[in-house]
């Protein structure tokens, strides 16, 4: 079985599996890091959305063999060191606004917050509802309207 | 759990019981014949079930297409 490296939550590491499956099962059952997951597996539901080189993506649609060895994929384990921090400010958001119900969608709601945040800051301006409007993350229990007010004030936590 | 608000909420499910009964009771009505099992209508399907096997297509493979 051939032999995949590349660097996870700020550690390189390698793995044996095949070169067609999706990046989401080597997480999670390879890999053992449950964050990311498993709803719909294509790429519709969004669960288990990580960031790669920073950008947020969904593991499920991705084949492990298109995963380069320099790249750098985060999972909802990794984002607190990607701050420095015991919990990332839109984790912190995310508790002040007490959004979860079930909470199965959160690790992948706010994975794709943080991206949509830092996708707004990169062209120099702030969080809007378009911008909002475009995280199609599903939420069964239709926590919504927290999770919008919890992006907007993470944003902020966010800084710069 | 005593409560802890003014406004009630969280008793949503109470309400499929008595959805179960009502709808049995009008399906009596309607066709003059009493239902004695749930789901009423099953015990002979009318269509072809669409097959299981494979449960779902194939991810995708384009992932890396759509970061943002």
């Amino acid at each position: 079985m051939p032999t995949h490296t590349f660097k996870l939550n700020g550690k390189q590491i390698s793995v044996e599996a095949e070169d067609n499956v999706r990046l989401l099962w080597v997480l999670r059952d390879l890999l053992g890091v449950t964050g990311p997951k498993y709803g719909c597996a294509l790429e519709v539901c969004k669960s288990c959305t990580s960031h790669i080189n920073g950008k947020a993506f969904n593991p499920c649609s991705v084949q492990v063999k298109d995963i380069e060895p320099a790249d750098e994929v985060t999972t909802i384990e990794g984002l607190p060191a990607t701050v420095g921090k015991d919990l990332h400010p839109m984790q912190e958001a995310w508790l002040k606004y007490d959004v979860a119900q079930c909470g199965y969608c959160q690790p992948g709601q706010i994975m794709a917050a943080v991206a949509k945040v830092k996708q707004a800051r990169a062209e120099g301006r702030d969080i809007t509802d378009a911008d909002l409007d475009e995280l199609r993350n599903i939420c069964r229990c239709g926590t919504y309207s927290r999770i919008r007010e919890a992006v907007k004030a993470g944003a902020e936590d966010m800084g710069a | 759990m005593p409560n802890t608000s003014e406004s009630p909420s969280g008793a949503g499910e109470l309400a499929v019981a008595p959805a179960f009964a009502a709808i049995a009771c009008a399906y009596a009505r309607a066709t003059g014949t009493m239902p004695t099992y749930f789901p009423i209508n099953h015990g002979k399907l009318s269509f072809e079930p669409l097959p299981v096997q494979p449960s779902t297509p194939q991810s995708p493979t384009d992932g890396l297409d759509h970061t943002f």
